[in-house]
């Protein structure tokens, strides 16, 4: 809200007969005591209808003007027979529209200073200028029988209007707004999301506007949004086309929003707490203000952060769902579709294992009917690209199966799996080693039933010699092997391939603890590279590590399939409630 | 069609894997032994003189070059006997991969067939040795013999793949196969001559393939002409029938091996 107090250049009367004549109208052009217009009113005399024009209002054509208060002042001689004037009819004219008030209180012997005030509505600055804006006062008879001096000393005009036409806010879908008494309370390495909004309140500035956004040492962009552009009511002869795009200046930090017909323009920073303290954000435009200040006071690395209420999380923006890892992972093809498979096994109700009995027990009539046992029970779900999965559950629901049925080992009794991509099922190391084969044999041997290629495998040798840390051993027959030793073997020609699909049962960790570090690095860097994972383990601390989702299977019913943590949680829960033998070897962590 | 194509495409992917246990069903067949591969030529030519010591006394007068004779015969019948014997015991011999690991399960039925076949090949250089020993002529038709040899392979895998997918679900079979076996060695005149088999049981020597396999293959080494056509199409009839039901079979039941094994 901008006011703006001007005074006329420009002041006349009507002269219309009977009517008394004002004087020294250019008095009223000065804005003193001492000099003053003034007209000799006969009883029952009108004075002439003032007409006061030209303000010369400095004010922006598409301002918005909302009050106009008229201050002026009349009044009449000392003499000892005053006349008697009642307040004049005052008549704003701006344009072709006319709002009509009347001053007050009746013309006294001092000067006093008279405001009115008149609401307005729909008017811009160039509604208002020169003879457009006009005001007359137009006073009623001298109603005393006595003749006498009406003066008028000054107008003034006091101009109540809006010139912005933009507000700069700051996260504006939040009730809480950090303020330096419940600043964001952040640690060193914790992201925030700090927004700006730049939305148009009155007109459209068709020229771009620079945005300054203030972030003190200590943060990092790691990245930034901006709001996706509605449909925008301006058209290409109003302005440049390059406008309605948002720029961002990442060095010098300066936001240039689009200029939009409608809606908000809105940038959204990530940061990162790089170092410690309180600090504060803000953006500034010139024209258009400043937001308040942001504060975040930033803790060491191990403080628990409390949940931030400023999270505009629950306002994730279109351009933002880019880099979002659930959204691009529910975008991703699909590597493992398991779609209602079911997998029975026959299991005979009594042992009968020699001929003798089961021909006694046939004659005898006695033979029960094998009972089957469902160990998957309609089991149904789809794993993108890029997911880590773990499956977790008691011992006997299933985990193996599935991870069978997966790897092509067993073939589901009912039910479709449908897999893409080279799938590496790491369940079983050192397969199909000949033991009178040396370590070299074994390595084309065991490729060759893992599918690998003997071209691929040539390519591989020297790598998988490298990492197996056989060295002369390998031309040794494996019989002369330690458990140690095979097993390192195994794992470097197991891990050689760069799978689409990791099937893991159990983290594998093989021989002494030098490669076990080894072997638990290689996984991890399989793992970080964009595989799918699915994992099947004991340790619920290594599937809340090593996952994001996580799969609770029991009886071969699929009991809950979602966020790794949540998951886990109740599955912990669960198993509170479980009998010991469902839980032996399970490690809750 | 389409199917077709997949399976294709996965033999691609494992044909090195037939390779390599066809390389380690050689290497192990004589494993430990210090002869090692030797014994290919060794066995065949030991058994060859024994039996010739034994037999050419009862039927030597009515068979010329009896050596040759019973070599030929012996050798066609023991590649189908120890193939398709390997072959049984291929599911359960390769169970601990069958059990851990995705693999097309024939390989190993396949890959013990092939290199049984090899090692027959390897011992044909025994019986070219008898031969030129024995001072037998040797005909042109002996080009000939790749072609019973294929049929006779395309049967062996045939029984094989039979014989692996019902040994999967009954053990025992196992153990009367080697019965089976031995009937069989004997209803195949392999040193004897087919002339003294009385009329009325003719017949029954006649509907075994595995004659037909060893008249076709002898009618080509030993008497320079290309094989009689009414055994030559038998084999091969029999054959491809065999082998027809052996992928069937082990088509049908092959997702149900892991559960028995």
């Amino acid at each position: 809200m901008t006011i703006q107090l001007r005074y006329p250049k420009k002041v006349f009367q009507i002269n219309e007969k009977g009517k008394s004549d004002w004087n020294d109208l250019d008095n009223i052009l000065i804005d003193d005591w001492d000099n003053v217009a003034s007209t000799n009113v006969s009883s029952a005399q009108k004075p002439a209808v003032l007409v006061i024009s030209d303000f010369n209002f400095n004010i922006p054509d598409d301002a918005r003007v909302s009050e106009i208060v008229i201050e002026h002042d009349f009044h009449k001689d000392s003499s000892q027979n005053p006349i008697k004037m009642e307040p004049p009819k005052i008549k704003l004219t701006i344009g072709d529209e006319e709002f009509e008030t009347s001053s007050f209180i009746d013309a006294d012997i001092f000067p006093s200073d008279r405001s009115v005030l008149i609401a307005l509505e729909d008017v811009k600055g160039e509604d208002i200028k020169d003879d457009n804006f006009k005001l007359e006062f137009e006073f009623p008879e001298n109603s005393s029988k006595n003749e006498g001096l009406l003066f008028f000393d000054f107008v003034r005009v006091r101009l109540v209007f809006e010139i912005k036409k933009y507000i700069l806010s700051c996260g504006e879908t939040n009730t809480y707004f950090p303020d330096e008494d419940n600043p964001l309370q952040l640690a060193v390495g914790d992201e925030f999301r700090y927004s700006l909004y730049f939305r148009n309140f009155n007109g459209v500035s068709t020229e771009r506007q620079e945005v300054k956004i203030n972030i003190p040492e200590g943060f990092e962009l790691l990245r930034y949004y901006f709001k996706a552009s509605k449909i925008n009511k301006l058209t290409d002869d109003d302005i440049d086309e390059e406008l309605y795009e948002d720029e961002f200046d990442k060095d010098n930090l300066i936001w240039y929003p689009s200029v939009r017909g409608k809606g908000s323009a809105a940038i959204r920073l990530v940061l990162k707490c790089c170092s410690e303290g309180l600090k504060t954000l803000s953006g500034y435009t010139e024209n258009y203000g400043v937001t308040p200040n942001f504060y975040v006071d930033v803790h060491p690395k191990d403080f628990e952060s409390p949940p931030n209420l400023f999270d505009e999380t629950t306002n994730i923006w279109g351009t933002e769902l880019g880099d979002d890892e659930h959204y691009k992972l529910l975008n991703k093809d699909i590597v493992i579709d398991v779609k209602n498979v079911s997998m029975e096994f026959k299991k005979p109700q009594e042992k009968v294992d020699n001929l003798k009995e089961y021909c006694i027990k046939w004659v005898k009539r006695e033979l029960k009917p094998k009972m089957k046992f469902k160990a998957l029970d309609d089991i149904s779900f789809s794993i993108n690209k890029g997911e880590r999965v773990g499956i977790i559950g008691f011992n006997g629901a299933g985990k193996s199966t599935i991870l069978k049925i997966l790897s092509g080992v067993l073939k589901p009794t009912r039910g479709e799996i449908i897999t893409n991509g080279i799938v590496a099922p790491l369940l079983e190391l050192g397969a199909g080693f000949d033991h009178n084969y040396s370590g070299r044999e074994n390595i084309f041997l065991n490729g060759a039933i893992l599918g690998y290629s003997r071209e691929f495998l040539e390519s591989k040798y020297d790598e998988i010699l490298e990492f197996s840390e056989l060295d002369d051993f390998i031309d040794v027959p494996i019989k002369n092997y330690s458990s140690g030793m095979v097993a390192k073997l195994g794992f470097s020609v197991a891990t050689i391939v760069e799978p689409d699909v990791l099937i893991l049962d159990e983290v594998l960790s093989v021989g002494d603890v030098k490669f076990q570090k080894k072997s638990g690095d290689k996984l991890k860097s399989m793992m970080g590279s964009g595989v799918t994972v699915l994992l099947v383990s004991h340790a619920i601390d290594n599937i809340r590590e090593l996952c994001t989702r996580a799969i609770w299977l029991d009886n071969g019913k699929l009991v809950m399939d979602g966020d790794v943590d949540y998951v886990c949680d109740a599955y912990i829960e669960a198993a509170k409630k479980a009998s010991e033998e469902q839980l032996s070897g399970i490690q809750l962590g | 069609m389409f199917e077709n194509n997949q399976h294709f495409k996965n033999f691609g992917k494992y044909s090195f894997l037939l390779t390599e246990l066809i390389k380690r069903d050689i290497s192990g067949k004589y494993k430990d032994s210090t002869l090692g591969l030797f014994w290919s030529f060794l066995n065949p030519l030991l058994s060859m003189i024994v039996l010739t010591m034994v037999f050419s006394q009862f039927f030597g007068g009515s068979i010329p070059n009896f050596p040759v004779y019973l070599l030929s015969g012996k050798l066609v019948f023991d590649l189908f006997a120890n193939a398709t014997t390997g072959a049984m015991d291929s599911i359960k011999g390769n169970s601990e991969i069958i059990k851990k690991i995705y693999v097309p399960k024939y390989m190993f039925a396949v890959g013990i067939v092939c290199s049984e076949f090899i090692n027959f090949l390897i011992s044909l250089i025994v019986l070219i040795a008898v031969m030129i020993v024995t001072g037998a002529p040797f005909y042109m038709s002996l080009f000939y013999s790749p072609i019973p040899l294929f049929f006779l392979l395309i049967l062996t895998m045939g029984v094989g793949l039979i014989l692996a997918t019902a040994t999967t679900f009954f053990t025992d079979i196992k153990y009367l196969y080697g019965v089976l076996i031995m009937l069989l060695s004997f209803m195949t005149p392999l040193f004897y001559p087919i002339e003294m088999i009385p009329e009325q049981y003719l017949l029954l020597f006649k509907i075994n393939p595995l004659y037909a396999a060893v008249k076709c293959f002898r009618d080509i080494v030993l008497n320079g002409t290309f094989p009689e056509m009414n055994y030559f199409i038998y084999l091969i009839i029999t054959s491809f029938i065999a082998l027809a039901i052996g992928i069937y079979v082990f088509y049908k039941k092959q997702d149900e091996f892991v559960l028995n094994i």
